[in-house]
């Protein structure tokens, strides 16, 4: 009765099976109606023998259709899963293991890095499936775990990249499972991090990173135990031999800080040196964590100095892994020690230490030494960007520290009034995008409530600074000019213009030699904008450069994509409601930009909504006015006693009362009711902050209303009101087609001068 | 055989007429006379007198040879002002009279200084559209070779402060400081003491008098805010705050985005160290009071303090103006 194809027609065919056709044959598996315990016995079980035959043939495409099938049908269909699961897991492992076996004639077959990646990619995703479901786990996945593992450390050696995820989730969720093989692939690690980690891509370096963090997870087999004995009335800490990893990376740092003593002279600054004095070492003197070689340095060969960022950045990158990654047992992190750490790292600078005076004279080892000090500093700035990103405001107190220690960060000139040192900065940018990000963070935990401004002022220089596209051909001009000079004076002139063919493009489009800025470095510096101009405010160059740059870059960038990026969009906002120093807001240039989108915030300040309260002013009237006229100050108390009351209601009643006469022209879209509440809110803070003690005598030339009301028997009512200021106000709105808004913006003066009035009688 | 009339009448229209000598050739007979007679001819264009109101004919003359008719012309111009302050005149005017700061002509000088009062107390508004140039040109004066130029610089620039000193000193801060300093001999780019102006300045104490009253009124614009300002002054000032400080206006003033520089290509500053501190500091945009204030404080407060105590020691008109400037910073700065 239910029309479906057979599952034993395409475990039949998949063996034919290609392309597209293989493609169909998996989307119909799975289908839900082969979820079916008819089906178990005969259909599926042929099935799984069919995709087992795959698995099992010598073809390696059929190995990788085997691969995907069982896969698809493990996924989708829990009754395979559970009954063949354990099956196939082995059949899969078994050829993965055999591979392994030959890894180096496999690995240069066409196919076999993707072969790899299936075996192992299936092999993880039918344990995650397995994980958690007890029988299951039980009685298939950890026992051919046992098996599993050792394969994959050793693969892990050769393809970190494919295997480390696998090792890790299993690290984590099977630990007393891994515990035999703990040693071994703790080799494996070292060897890679020891060998070849700088060869490594940067993710495959944070997995090495977290699977060695991982490993701590569990007791490490201590050849001695005597000192665990010792210590065994001692309470033990779920998290003991964790923090033992985690100390043993952090005390690594000092001995790498104290070599820098050699080229900076820490005596000169007495806090620091106390400072390093203090860093956290392990005493134990065979200690087994250090595994690391010892850096050979030799300042007769000043390259060899690179080694020292290099080491600091490993061990920043094992201690990011021990501090950050989750743990099933709470740990205790040292974030005093990280803190005094950076704060050392980012110590370690020329600007107010001097070099040791027998290195001053070697050019080339100074330029060696002025380009790893901003990278041993960067490793201080990561650390504390992971610590900040991490800990949040557990680490509030060091914030304010963090901030003027990053001051250390930005290159000055030398003997210089505190002048940034341009040339520089642009060649530390990446360092720089991390310097944001941490000050962003720093800074939305701090506010306004930060009396350090001279770094924030610095730091908005460098943004702007590097904010600009890059030209690579500045200095080639400037050059250009002197050598100018020079083949004027020796006509050397053949050689040079062979040479300057080749690059006439230079000369003719030197716009084309340009790095630009990419996105995610605007959405950084655009949050750090915003929190500067939310927070302080800034003196008047910096600010029109902000001002500049967004809007030359907002402009820039809506014709490259067609709108404005959303950081864009909230730079030029909180440019509009914070002008700082500016006697004009760019309201109207920011309107322009962003001319179809529809902004609330914008739409608000173009056209200032009144609450429908406004209403009630003709409801008075109709009581008192059968005489004809109301005076001025009258109306104005009435709306007075009226505000002190709830808006809403009143407004609903009055516009009741006012739909049973005829003729009314009230403007009053009714739809507006509910964003009342908020216009109240804005249009008092801006009243009260206009209001100055003058106000009755500049409120009478501002703001005059009259208003006429008639009449007649209780049938005609029409109300006019001129403005005077209206004027003023309409014009930021040209854009506004519908007259319904216009009329309806009138009355929002009428209000605050209204409020006006209270704040005279107050 | 006789002819008839109709064929005579053929003939005659294929007769070829003899042309004589002397004798004008016979018009065809269809032809049209145009000739006319007329008692007067009027050509617009050589009118000497046709427009005696029409004032952007007498521009050029501020650029006459003749003293006297570039006098003439400014008083002109002067006595029509109110008629033509709200025309589109009033910019071409401008920027032909202004650079007559640096007329070699004293009564020149002074004649648009009289203009530049008439202007003002019309419409400043119109003052602050052009006191870009204004700036450019009394900075112009102030480094002037001739003595008298440069000595006049200041009056030009005091007159200035008063319509529009708030605009000034927004815009041109550290310029116009330098160069009051240059005039007043103080200067820090290249202390000349042998320059002509500051020889003159031992002889004419009057000028000093004029200087030190142009860096008062520079200062109070540019270190003190309104309401401080206002303290002495009528009550109008302060209303003008009131209304000044609303961002979200529509603001009372001409072209207030312009200090943006949306518009202006920016020189590249190649080397900062070549061209001196300077060269960071006038690039540095002096809208608020703040940085004025930091501006001044850094760079030229301690030349003022230590030169003024010298000219108040000499006392006389210029040792009083001094001594007032003395009172203004002190209140200012301390």
């Amino acid at each position: 009765s239910e029309e479906f194809i057979a599952v034993s027609t395409l475990a039949r065919n998949l063996e034919i099976a290609k392309g597209n056709e293989f493609h169909t044959i998996l989307a119909t598996l799975r289908s839900p109606v082969y979820i079916n315990e008819q089906l178990l016995k005969s259909e599926l079980s042929f099935l799984v023998t069919k995709i087992l035959k795959l698995i099992r043939s010598g073809n390696d495409f059929d190995l990788w259709k085997g691969c995907h099938t069982s896969v698809v049908t493990c996924a989708y269909n829990p009754l395979v899963l559970s009954t063949h699961g354990g099956q196939l897991l082995a059949a899969i492992y078994s050829r993965l293991e055999q591979k392994t076996g030959f890894y180096s004639s496999v690995i240069s077959s066409s196919h076999g890095k993707q072969l790899f990646n299936i075996l192992i990619s299936s092999v993880a995703i039918i344990i995650d499936l397995m994980k958690n479901k007890p029988t299951l786990s039980r009685e298939a996945l950890v026992p051919k775990l046992k098996a599993i593992i050792p394969t994959l450390i050793t693969l892990s050696q050769y393809e970190p990249e494919l295997v480390l995820p696998v090792l890790q989730r299993i690290l984590k969720r099977n630990t007393t499972t891994f515990k035999p093989f703990t040693n071994k692939f703790r080799t494996v690690l070292i060897n890679l991090i020891i060998s070849d980690y700088a060869s490594l891509g940067t993710k495959t370096q944070r997995l090495v990173c977290e699977n060695f963090a991982y490993l701590h997870l569990l007791k490490i087999q201590v050849s001695d135990t005597s000192d665990d004995e010792t210590q065994a009335h001692h309470k033990i800490y779920a998290d003991s031999n964790w923090r033992t990893g985690l100390m043993s990376i952090l005390s690594q740092f000092k001995p790498i800080i104290q070599l820098c003593g050699e080229i900076l002279d820490f005596e000169q600054d007495n806090e620091l040196y106390k400072l390093i004095k203090s860093l956290p070492v392990i005493d134990e003197s065979n200690n087994k964590e250090e595994f690391l070689p010892s850096l050979k340095l030799d300042f007769n060969a000043p390259l060899t100095l690179w080694e020292i960022p290099q080491r600091l950045s490993l061990l920043a990158d094992m201690l990011v892994a021990f501090i950050s990654l989750p743990t099933p047992f709470p740990i205790r992190v040292p974030l005093g020690g990280i803190n005094s750490l950076c704060e050392v790292l980012l110590g370690v600078s020329n600007k107010y230490l001097p070099l040791k005076k027998e290195l001053r004279r070697d050019n080339e080892l100074n330029g060696v030494i002025n380009t790893i000090l901003p990278q041993i500093q960067f490793q201080g700035i990561r650390l504390w960007e992971i610590m900040v990103s991490k800990y949040g405001k557990c680490g509030l107190s060091f914030f304010e520290g963090i901030l003027s220690s990053i001051e250390l960060f930005i290159p000055l000139k030398k003997k210089s009034n505190n002048e940034i040192d341009f040339n520089v900065v642009g060649s530390l940018k990446f360092e720089f995008a991390t310097v944001f990000r941490l000050v962003n963070m720093i800074l939305s935990h701090l506010g306004h409530q930060l009396n350090i401004i001279s770094v924030i002022s610095q730091l908005i220089e460098v943004a702007l600074f590097l904010s600009h596209d890059k030209t690579l051909i500045d200095s080639l001009f400037k050059n250009r000019k002197s050598i100018m000079k020079q083949q004027t004076k020796t006509k050397q002139s053949k050689r040079s213009k062979s040479a300057e063919g080749a690059f006439s493009d230079i000369y003719t489009h030197p716009e084309l030699f340009v790095c630009k800025n990419s996105m995610n470095w605007f959405n950084e510096i655009n949050d750090f904008f915003i929190t500067a101009l939310n927070n302080w405010i800034l003196p008047s160059t910096p600010h029109i450069q902000i001002l500049k740059y967004s809007i030359t870059q907002s402009l820039r960038l809506k014709e490259r994509f067609g709108y404005i990026p959303e950081s864009f969009v909230n730079l030029l906002r909180c440019e509009v409601l914070h002008p700082g120093s500016e006697r004009v807001s760019i309201l109207p240039i920011a309107i322009s930009l962003l001319k179809n989108i529809n902004d609330d915030m914008f739409e608000l300040l173009c056209h200032p909504k009144v609450p429908v309260g406004m209403v009630y002013q003709l409801h008075k009237p109709l009581d008192l006015g059968e005489d004809g006229e109301v005076r001025d100050d009258i109306n104005k108390k009435e709306v007075e006693t009226n505000e002190s009351s709830s808006n809403a209601n009143t407004g609903l009643e009055t516009l009741k009362a006012l739909e049973n006469l005829e003729n009314v022209t009230i403007p009053e879209p009714k739809h507006e009711v509910p964003k009342v509440v908020d216009d109240t809110a804005i249009f008092k803070k801006r009243s009260v902050e206009e209001v100055i003690e003058r106000e009755s005598t500049s409120s009478h030339k501002k703001v005059k209303f009259v208003e006429e009301t008639t009449v007649d028997n209780g049938e005609e009512l029409i109300v006019k009101k001129a403005v005077n200021q209206t004027k003023e106000e309409e014009k930021p709105m040209e854009d506004s087609e519908d007259e319904e808004q216009e009329e309806f913006e009138i009355p929002a003066i009428e209000l605050s001068d209204d409020e006006e009035e209270e704040e005279e009688e107050e | 055989m006789t002819k008839s009339r109709k064929q005579k009448q053929k003939k005659q229209d294929f007769l070829r007429k003899k042309l004589k000598v002397g004798k004008p050739k016979e018009k065809a007979r269809n032809a049209t006379d145009t000739s006319f007679v007329s008692k007067t001819i009027s050509i617009r264009n050589q009118h000497l007198d046709q427009n005696p109101h029409d004032l952007t004919k007498r521009l050029t003359l501020l650029k006459h040879h003749n003293i006297n008719v570039r006098k003439e012309t400014l008083t002109t111009f002067q006595k029509s002002i109110p008629s033509i302050i709200k025309s589109r005149l009033m910019t071409p005017l401008l920027t032909q009279s202004i650079p007559l700061i640096c007329d070699e002509s004293q009564q020149v000088r002074q004649g648009l200084i009289d203009l530049v009062d008439e202007i003002g107390s019309h419409d400043a508004e119109i003052l602050k559209l052009h006191c870009n140039i204004f700036v450019l040109y009394i900075n112009m004066a102030m480094t002037h070779i001739v003595t008298q130029i440069q000595a006049d610089s200041t009056k030009f620039l005091s007159h200035l402060l008063k319509y529009c000193g708030d605009e000034v000193v927004r815009k041109s801060w550290v310029k116009l400081l330098n160069g009051v300093f240059g005039v007043l001999g103080w200067g820090q780019v290249g202390k000349n003491d042998s320059a002509s102006i500051v020889q003159t300045k031992k002889r004419n104490a009057k000028y000093v008098t004029i200087h030190l009253n142009a860096l008062y009124t520079l200062v109070e614009y540019g270190c003190q805010d309104e309401r401080a300002r206002s303290d002495g002054d009528t009550a109008e000032t302060t209303e003008d705050s009131g209304t000044l400080r609303n961002p979200y206006l529509i603001p009372d003033y001409p072209q207030p985005f312009e200090h943006l520089k949306l518009f202006t290509r920016e020189l590249k500053v190649q080397d900062a160290t070549s061209s001196g501190v300077n060269a960071t500091l006038l690039s540095l945009a002096t809208q608020d009071i703040d940085t004025r204030k930091a501006v001044f404080i850094e760079q030229f407060l301690p030349i003022v303090r230590k030169k003024i105590e010298v000219i108040i020691k000499e006392g006389g008109e210029c040792g009083k103006s001094a001594n007032k400037l003395k009172t203004l910073l002190a209140k200012i700065f301390d």
